[in-house]
């Protein structure tokens, strides 16, 4: 599906013939497209840390040289990292930014996961990979957004994100075994990422289609849908089906209701009474059934 | 009575000569169960639907032009909107109680629905259907239709995008009629969807016709329970068929009435502060060619989308022109026949166990093994598809891909329902005959069981 | 009330069962109490209001108020009177006559001239209502037949932007309009760059562009629904109302779900400026199937 690319030694030759030659500025103008836009990682992170990090956690399933392997206990691959045009920095920051990378078990159960590496830890992975992989860094291409307008972001979202992500984005199903996640409390900067990289199934956005000021206003509307105040009980919009939920409980309050209004109302004891608490009077009337027979 | 409403009451006596029949509704006995209140929930719904939706028409405009919203709502504030979305965001975040006023309708119209349905399900689980109550029973089915219509239409007037896609959805079916479905569609939307007119006209049967039918139509529900006084349940050592036994309406009655009234407004008041049911502004308006993810009607057209959602992939043409879609079937000819199929039960009943006569005290459905079966089956099958409507939700909070649970529900809605059905219909068969008994076919019969045992 | 009456104490009412209350300070503090609690939540509700304060705050003070109304009410009541069963007949009328409702008879007409009368009446109504009702919406004509979508018309985005070929990301997908036809509903497209995957039938090769980019109509042929929803990696559009699921690399082919047509394709192509444009209108039915 994606665009196959150069097999992993050509990237090592090209960082070969780049060190060999000896010139820094050479990493700018280095031959192929990968390593076009390459900058050195330490300027995202710690590498040393990051090095550290990813053999502890990414080289049992990714490859300590970034080409992929089966993943234990699974008969599936992991991606590749290395020389794929579609893995940069932003994608790689997205999937620890989001919990995704690195997973608790199962990495292919499509379940939200928690975050584990805090913001230095996860700069260190992406400087690590951009130094050693020379995968490239748009990272601050990506990530730094001009001031967001919640408003025009609501319309953007409408148009570009509802459709798989909910209008107010709670997440939603898109068929195949497939489930978009809940958008809402992330930065914008994650949702940038998500938008220009496209993660697994979702399709990437361009600035042609989203401009970075779009982007930063989709942003913008998320985080006013994340602070909306709510109800009591926290809630915001309510979704049909939750609502139905709740339409349940509303009818079962009601009935409760009914059975304490039509039952006998409680009466306190008197105080004066002489022991003898009958408080009926002798009916006016026999209600015994009347025999059929008798009736005309 | 306290003195000064008794000589209120004198004054217009004099004019009017009512003593003698108010009296006579005073004393008039009315039986007492939990359940019989359901109906009269509903009829206080009502009240409060018309009470704050009043409220509302004030503010609400009924057009689709595009507007600049103005107020202080942070993520509409300097935005063109069509009109309608404009005045429920206004509603919503600048006038003073507009939210708790629209939180109060929105829940009302749950409650009355909801109630509608429940007061209905202990009609047919208990054959209060029977004679003399089949042109009450029909009129009760009008009610439940009219509500439908007052629910829909009340979903679409904001003009959300959940709204739209469900005027979408309701036009498609229109459409799908066939050989005049095109017409017709045209006719109430005043042209090809989403033209300017059905907001106004929406809005016409939502707040007036509807309204009027709605009410119209409960003043005969009263008039004739109150002419043909309430069924009640079996008690020992009263004659039902005979005699009433019950609470007189004054003050006993109307004690629980006022009670339940203020009860009613209560819950949904608490409801209001705890549930956003209609908070829909951060949905954004309706855009043609958008629609967010879980799409869903309101949870009493569930049955209906869960149709929609689970139908097989079927469409041919008849020759003459007609084209047989999926929609048609499911959101057409399938409430068509769950609607006949409430219309007709009662002379199927009828005709199978030959009953003849009056009849007015309710029954255990198991009595009836036809009446069993049928309701279960009928019933879970609505449910099955309701669910099928909420399979989106479902997949995503079971982790089992829609796919799957789509096929679940196409089995299991012709499944389950024959198998629940014939199973209860045996089981009360079985039960009638362990006891010796069967059905009886008219009160008389009933009641010389009733004196021999 | 009748209470109060002599002996037939209630000649028209016939207890079968009647408990009297015994009086109770402890409910007079219940219904008193009850009293200021409504009262105060009276009060409480159109202070908060006024002050603009939140709905949590004036909506509890509301059902709080008519909790503790209702509550007092149902005290008050349960004390101030006796707690009675009574019956009455179901049919206390004999059963009516067999008369004629009414006294005045008609005398002997032919029954034509009758007829003739309920059936001028049946036409002047059909006719007064036939003519009305088709008032009420345009005729269809072939709007539902035909899109916005010509030979040599633009696509455009939402905000009315023509777009080239490589304006949408390898694996994107953008929602498209006629030039001049923004929101016109029939007329949605979604446009689609699949990845270098190629296409296979009944994908009409011809209105594929640079071998990757296709659109079809965004109406969904099940209800109408927007297919809004792109699965990159097995290049399916799905529908999120309904779930109906098309391969878009092939002809927008129903893989699942309750549709049972493909999406129509828009005939695509580029003009001489490399901008997308139509190469005609669609040449099957958009959206739903209609009677």
């Amino acid at each position: 599906m994606r665009t196959l690319s150069p097999p992993m030694w050509r990237t090592l030759l090209g960082w070969l013939v780049v060190v060999a030659s000896g010139i820094g500025v050479a990493l700018w103008w280095a031959p192929g497209d990968v390593s076009a836009q390459v900058q050195p990682g330490d300027q995202i992170g710690d590498v040393a840390l990051g090095s550290q990090l990813y053999a502890q956690a990414c080289a049992q399933c990714h490859a300590s040289d970034g080409s992929g392997a089966t993943v234990p206990g699974t008969d599936r691959m992991a991606p590749p990292l290395s020389g794929q045009a579609d893995v940069t920095a932003a994608y790689v920051d997205l999937v620890m930014r989001t919990g995704r990378m690195p997973p608790a078990a199962n990495p292919f159960d499509n379940q939200p996961r928690v975050v584990v590496y805090d913001e230095a830890q996860r700069l260190a992975i992406v400087a690590y990979l951009v130094n050693e992989f020379g995968i490239t860094n748009n990272l601050s291409e990506v990530t730094q957004l001009p001031e967001g307008n919640a408003g025009s972001g609501q319309n953007v979202y409408a148009t570009n994100c509802a459709a798989c992500h909910g209008s107010t984005g709670s997440g939603g199903v898109a068929g195949g075994g497939a489930w978009t996640p809940t958008v809402t409390n992330y930065e914008p900067a994650t949702i940038a990422e998500a938008i220009r990289v496209g993660p697994f199934q979702m399709p990437a956005f361009g600035t042609d289609q989203i401009t970075d000021q779009e982007v930063a206003d989709v942003g913008a509307f998320l985080e006013e849908v994340s602070s909306e105040s709510g109800t009591p009980l926290g809630l915001i919009e309510l979704n049909p089906v939750f609502a139905s939920g709740f339409v349940a409980l509303l009818a079962l309050a009601t009935i409760l209701s009914l059975f304490w209004i039509s039952s006998k109302p409680t009466w306190f004891p008197d105080p004066e009474a002489d022991g003898d608490d009958d408080r009926s009077v002798p009916p006016s009337a026999s209600v015994t059934p009347i025999d059929p027979s008798d009736q005309s | 009575m306290t003195p000064l409403f008794a000589k209120l009451f004198d004054q217009l006596d004099e004019r009017l000569h009512v003593r003698g029949d108010a009296r006579k509704a005073a004393n008039k006995v009315f039986p007492s169960n939990w359940s019989f209140l359901l109906g009269e929930v509903a009829l206080f719904s009502l009240v409060i639907l018309v009470l704050t939706g009043t409220f509302l028409t004030f503010f609400y405009s009924p057009n689709v032009e595009a507007v600049t919203y103005t107020g202080t709502n942070p993520v509409f504030a300097g935005r063109s909107l069509p009109a309608a979305f404009e005045s429920i965001v206004r509603l919503s975040s600048d006038i003073n109680g507009g939210l708790l006023f629209r939180r109060l309708h929105r829940g009302a119209s749950h409650l009355f629905i909801a109630t509608i349905v429940l007061h209905m399900l202990r009609i047919l689980l208990t054959g209060a259907f029977r004679k003399p109550r089949e042109i009450n029973y029909f009129v009760g089915i009008g009610l439940l239709t009219l509500a439908f219509g007052a629910g829909f239409t009340g979903y679409s007037l904001p003009y959300d995008s959940l709204a739209g896609t469900g005027i979408r959805i309701a036009y498609t079916e229109l459409l799908s009629l066939p050989l005049i479905g095109d017409r017709i569609a045209f006719w109430i939307f005043g042209g090809a969807f989403p033209t300017g007119d059905v907001i106004p006209r929406f809005f016409v049967l939502h707040v007036m016709i509807l309204p009027a039918a709605l009410i119209g139509t409960v003043g005969l529900h009263l008039f004739i329970i109150y002419r043909q006084k309430h069924t009640q349940f079996p008690r020992l050592g009263v004659d039902g068929h005979r005699l009433v036994l019950g609470k007189p309406l004054w003050p006993l009655q109307f004690a629980e009435s006022a009670t339940l009234f203020l009860w009613t407004a209560g819950l949904l008041a608490a409801a209001a502060v705890l549930i956003p049911w209609s908070d829909v502004t951060l949905l954004g308006p309706y855009v043609p060619g958008e629609v967010g993810n879980n799409a869903q009607p309101d949870w009493f057209l569930f049955w209906l989308e869960g149709a929609l959602r689970i139908f097989p992939p079927i469409e041919f043409g008849v020759p003459g022109g007609m084209i047989i879609s999926g929609p048609f079937v499911a959101g057409v000819v399938l409430p068509g026949l769950i609607f006949a199929f409430l219309g007709i039960y009662p002379f199927i009943e009828k005709r199978r166990y030959k009953l003849e006569g009056e009849w007015h005290v309710l029954q255990n459905p198991l009595e009836i093994p036809l009446r069993a079966g049928v309701m279960l089956g009928v019933f879970s099958a609505l449910l099955i598809l309701s669910a099928a409507a909420t399979n989106d939700i479902l997949s995503r909070m079971l982790g089992i891909p829609i796919e799957v649970i789509t096929w679940i529900a196409r089995v299991a809605v012709i499944v389950v329902p024959v198998v629940l059905g014939l199973g209860i219909a045996r089981y009360a068969r079985r039960r009638l005959d362990r006891k010796g008994r069967d059905v009886p076919t008219s009160e008389v019969e009933e009641q010389q069981r009733y004196i021999a045992a | 009330m009748s209470g109060h009456e002599s002996e037939p104490r209630r000649p028209d009412l016939t207890i079968v069962s009647e408990e009297t209350p015994p009086p109770s300070e402890a409910n007079d503090a219940l219904v008193i109490g009850s009293a200021i609690i409504a009262a105060l939540a009276g009060v409480g509700f159109a202070v908060a209001l006024a002050l603009g304060t939140s709905l949590a705050v004036y909506g509890s003070a509301l059902a709080i108020g008519l909790l503790a109304l209702g509550f007092g009410v149902r005290r008050y009541f349960s004390d101030l009177f006796p707690d009675i069963e009574a019956v009455e007949p179901r049919h206390p009328e004999p059963d009516a006559s067999e008369e004629a409702v009414s006294a005045i008879e008609p005398l002997e007409r032919r029954s034509l001239l009758r007829n003739a009368l309920i059936g001028a009446g049946g036409i002047l109504g059909l006719g007064i209502v036939g003519s009305t009702v088709p008032s009420l919406g345009p005729a269809p004509g072939d709007t539902l037949t035909r899109t916005a979508w010509r030979r040599g018309t633009r696509l455009v985005t939402t905000d009315g932007e023509p777009i080239r070929a490589d304006n949408v990301a390898s694996g994107g997908v953008a929602t498209v309009w006629p030039e001049g036809a923004i929101d016109n509903e029939i007329s949605a497209v979604i446009l689609v760059r699949v990845g270098d995957v190629g296409f296979a039938p009944p994908t009409n090769l011809d209105w594929v562009v640079n071998g990757e980019l296709v659109a079809y109509s965004k109406v969904c042929t099940h209800a109408g629904c927007p297919v809004g929803l792109f699965r990159e990696q097995d290049n399916a559009l799905f529908c999120p109302c309904h779930q109906s699921t098309f391969d878009a690399v092939r002809g927008a082919i129903p893989t699942f779900g309750p549709t049972a047509r493909a999406l129509p394709q828009l005939p695509l192509g580029t003009n001489a400026e490399g901008f997308l444009i139509a190469l005609g209108d669609f040449k099957e039915l958009v959206g739903p199937a209609y009677g």
